[in-house]
């Protein structure tokens, strides 16, 4: 060291104790004035209402009217909203795969958007003719007559005629290529496109269902069949144009789309997210416009700073699984004494910020299978579980529940749930599994206990097929895949009829089962809800809780 | 100095091969399986089975081993589970992000270790290296996470000073990318810059104590021309060797930091194939990076030993 050095850090020697005091008072400074920065909030009009509505009607029409294009309902087209450049929403994951048939749920904002379905269903229960004009049911409920659009092409210009959807039908309807779809297609005895506008499918016997496989059967292109991991060409208000695997799907509104003028944005960007925080704080700064799938654990903070758009209340609901193939949930009392313990309210509050509500049972007020009464059944009542479970011989006892560790409301309500059933009596512990853990065996049943959402319950038997718990074959949580012989026969009486009468009492039968065997237990409604920036105008929150964005613009 | 080059040149080779063995038992060893991760646990059984098949997953584990490696050596990293794309042509599209946000991290560092070593260096009971000492301490200490998302939280929510996500390439608009780059470069950065200050200041402080830098004084050198034109430049050697090795800590993934800022790198990259099963995404890609990794090596070692002869010898 110099002397020049040595004599010029003497005069600036400092204490320690002095250095410390500036450090904490700079550090201090900092906090308060970034504590106070923001401004308080200025006031907000309402949030958008939640979905206490009547939850949506199922599709049981029987011989239901042909039903015509949307036109006839307005008689006076109000004026066209705003048109914007750009549109951006955030969504978790990325879209794996262009085949519809595979994907998994949250890819369903993207094919709403691209591929478009025959018919879809909206917040209301209420059947929208999309790409078919109209359909008409036979009145003995075999047959079912569908007619296209006029005019309806692919992003690449190809028209669109009833003999892709005859082929699309059959694409479904093979084992290899089908996936979840498949199971609409079960029920078809064959099926001929009459002409290019004509589709007529036969029934092997009287289907209330048929609309299932109407929504849910999204139009590709039959020549870019072979490459769907990487290329689509659909028949949506949007075409895909870029596409960057965990970045950002760019689409451009399709210049021959059906509904034109929409959609009302040139440009839908879906940015895509690893992590929800970081999605939400993207939103809040501005960023991305809008949120397919809120976390709901943002709700509470962001509901006033936020607007908010919610699916209807009756197509998911989480639901509590229990493993009938191994203790203690072999008993089915011990299954029942659960569900009298679990606080559903405690849930729907805390967890779940009240969106949606709580509920002892899957079915919606509109939905065949429901009954007022069903609203009493299982009721918190921790005396009646205890008797149940000195009934079963198992005063106290322990099981482990498996969440899936990336739901952070699973977190929460299997923790709610671990206290009630101590109340009872009994430990639960809680494991925690990444979803590459969780997954394998959530699918093998390789476990006592655990919690889902499960959807579709809206759409009639849906349910049945899209949910492992409620199969009626290769069902994961019964000897043999096997559920109670009550609960099968009701679910295929309920899909060889469309006599109102008797698909209630199929239903009835199902319900009373599930209550009684009590293998899966309901707890409340999970409701999609879209968060979005103030200017969002437009977002369409259709059934099952898929988005339609052909309407949305920007202020 | 070319026995030694080729003699590291020929130790690259088992080196790599005993990484991808044991980068492809890793991945199969941690239970779990892609194709129920990718179909949902509601997805009927034939379905899973299905993607099994076609995946390639019913294959003993040897078979599998020898077939991916067959094609790395020949440039095929394989094809992703989930997207379908080729793993080299998603590593080149994550390869940009993740560069940029290493050499803005690594410009950073330096911009802050070197003023600062200088500082705590040279005069070591200064108030500026007191400073010094206790921010590196701070920046070592603090969880890379929890500063992110404070970051996140009040320069970017609160104040509103600087975006929360993002990416946009350097050259396509260097405003906006380096306004995307701000935060999580401070992030990935704030830890090296500590451990890059610290170690600069250690070696300068041994140069300053050199019998040259004595003989530098007595000629009569200003002080600044001692440190900075003599003493600094041979402390800089080993602290160069030190960045070429942070910066290949930066390429292999600040995962952390880019899931808290949505920044589309390796990082990410990796870690949502982690989570999702997609063996050959991480297959290739922790090969991809051990690969980098040992180049980065065996050049800065090639470069030490250019300059020092004594490492050729030793």
């Amino acid at each position: 060291m110099t002397r020049e050095s040595f004599e010029a850090g003497k005069r600036t020697i400092v204490s320690r104790r002095e250095a410390l005091k500036r450090v904490a008072a700079l550090v201090s400074f900092t906090a308060v004035a970034a504590c106070t920065a923001a401004p308080p909030p200025a006031p907000t009009p309402a949030p958008a209402a939640r979905p206490t509505q009547a939850p949506a009607p199922p599709p049981t029409a029987a011989a239901a009217p042909a039903t015509a294009a949307p036109a006839a309902r307005a008689t006076q087209p109000p004026a066209a909203p705003k048109r914007v450049a750009n549109v951006t929403f955030g969504m978790l994951g990325d879209v794996t795969t262009f085949d519809p048939n595979i994907a998994a749920t949250p890819n369903q904002a993207f094919f709403y958007q691209v591929n478009d379905v025959l018919v879809a269903i909206d917040d209301q229960g209420k059947p929208q003719p999309r790409l078919a004009e109209k359909y008409q049911l036979s009145p003995d409920g075999t047959s079912l007559t569908l007619t296209l659009r006029q005019g309806l092409k692919y992003h690449s210009g190809a028209p669109l005629k009833a003999g892709d959807v005859a082929k699309m039908i059959e694409r479904a309807a093979d084992a290899k290529t089908g996936g979840g779809t498949r199971g609409y297609t079960l029920s078809i005895k064959d099926f001929a496109a009459k002409d290019d506008q004509t589709l007529v499918i036969n029934y092997q016997q009287p289907n209330p269902a048929y609309l299932n496989l109407l929504t849910n059967l999204y139009m590709i292109n039959p020549t870019v069949w072979e490459d769907l991991k990487t290329r689509t060409d659909g028949a949506g208000p949007w075409k895909l144009v870029e596409r960057i695997p965990g970045d950002r799907i760019v689409m451009e509104r399709h210049p021959s789309f059906w509904g034109a003028p929409k959609p009302y944005a040139d440009r839908l960007t879906a940015k895509l997210f690893g992590d929800e925080d970081a999605m939400v704080a993207a939103l809040e700064s501005g960023s991305i416009d809008l949120i397919y799938w809120f976390p709901l654990k943002h709700y509470g903070r962001l509901k006033d700073k936020l607007q908010f758009f919610f699916g209807p209340t009756n197509t998911r609901v989480w639901e509590v699984r229990l493993q009938t193939q191994r203790p203690p949930f072999n008993d089915k009392r011990v299954r029942q004494a659960f569900g009298y313990a679990i606080d559903r309210e405690s849930i729907a509050r805390n967890v779940l910020f009240d969106v949606g509500g709580a509920t002892t049972h899957p079915w919606g007020k509109n939905h065949p299978a429901y009954d007022p009464a069903y609203d009493q059944r299982y009721k918190l009542d921790a005396n009646r579980a205890k008797a149940l479970l000195a009934a079963a011989g198992k005063p106290t006892g322990k099981t482990t529940m498996i969440i899936e560790a990336t739901n952070p409301e699973a977190r929460g309500i299997a923790t709610i749930i671990q206290a009630d059933v101590k109340k009872i009596g009994w430990d639960m512990d809680i494991e925690s599994l990444d979803p590459g853990r969780f997954s394998p065996r959530a699918v093998a049943g390789d476990f006592e206990i655990t919690i889902n959402p499960s959807g579709q319950f809206d759409l009639y038997t849906s349910f049945a097929a899209a949910n492992s718990a409620f199969r009626i074959a290769g069902n994961p949580l019964w000897a043999n895949g096997q559920p109670p012989a009550a609960y099968v026969e009701g679910i295929k009486a309920a899909e060889s009829t469309i006599d109102p009468a008797k698909q209630k009492a199929a239903f009835k039968q199902v319900a009373e089962t599930l209550f009684d065997e009590m293998w899966s237990i309901p707890l409340a409604w999970q409701v999609t809800i879209y968060g979005a920036t103030k200017k969002v105008k437009g977002v369409k929150v259709m059934a099952v809780g898929r988005p339609l964005f052909e309407d949305v613009t920007l202020e | 100095m070319t026995r030694y080059v080729l003699m590291r040149l020929a130790l690259l080779l088992p080196v790599l091969l005993l990484a991808s063995v044991l980068i492809f038992l890793l991945i199969h060893l941690i239970p779990g399986d892609p194709a129920t991760t990718m179909l949902g646990i509601d997805a009927p059984p034939e379905q899973i089975e299905a993607l099994r098949e076609r995946l390639g997953l019913r294959r003993p584990l040897p078979v599998q081993y020898t077939l991916w490696l067959g094609r790395a050596v020949q440039g095929d990293l394989g094809t992703s589970f989930s997207s379908g794309l080729p793993v080299s042509r998603l590593l080149l599209q994550k390869l940009p992000p993740t560069l940029q946000l290493s050499l803005g991290a690594l410009v950073l560092s330096v911009l802050i270790a070197v003023p600062a070593g200088i500082v705590a260096a040279v005069g070591p009971a200064s108030t500026g290296a007191r400073l010094v000492l206790y921010g590196t301490s701070l920046s070592m200490a603090i969880p890379t996470f929890w500063l992110g998302i404070l970051l996140v939280l009040f320069v970017g929510l609160r104040l509103g000073w600087l975006p929360t996500s993002g990416y946009v390439p350097f050259l396509e608009d260097p405003a906006q990318a380096l306004r995307l780059l701000i935060l999580p470069a401070i992030t990935l950065s704030a830890y090296v810059a500590a451990v890059l200050t610290r170690f600069l200041s250690t070696a300068l402080v041994d140069a300053l104590n050199q019998d040259y830098i004595r003989t530098a004084r007595a000629k009569g050198l200003r002080a600044r021309a001692v440190v900075v034109g003599h003493a600094l430049r041979n402390a800089l050697i080993p602290f160069v060797t030190a960045l070429g090795l942070q910066f290949g800590t930066f390429m292999g993934g600040a995962v952390i930091t880019e899931a808290i800022f949505d920044y589309p790198g390796i990082g990410r990259l990796l870690l949502q194939a982690v989570l999702t099963r997609d063996y050959v995404v991480v297959q290739g890609t922790l090969l991809f990076v051990v690969t980098g990794f040992v180049i980065v090596n065996l050049i800065t070692d090639l470069v030490y030993a250019a300059l020092d002869p004594r490492i050729r010898y030793a």
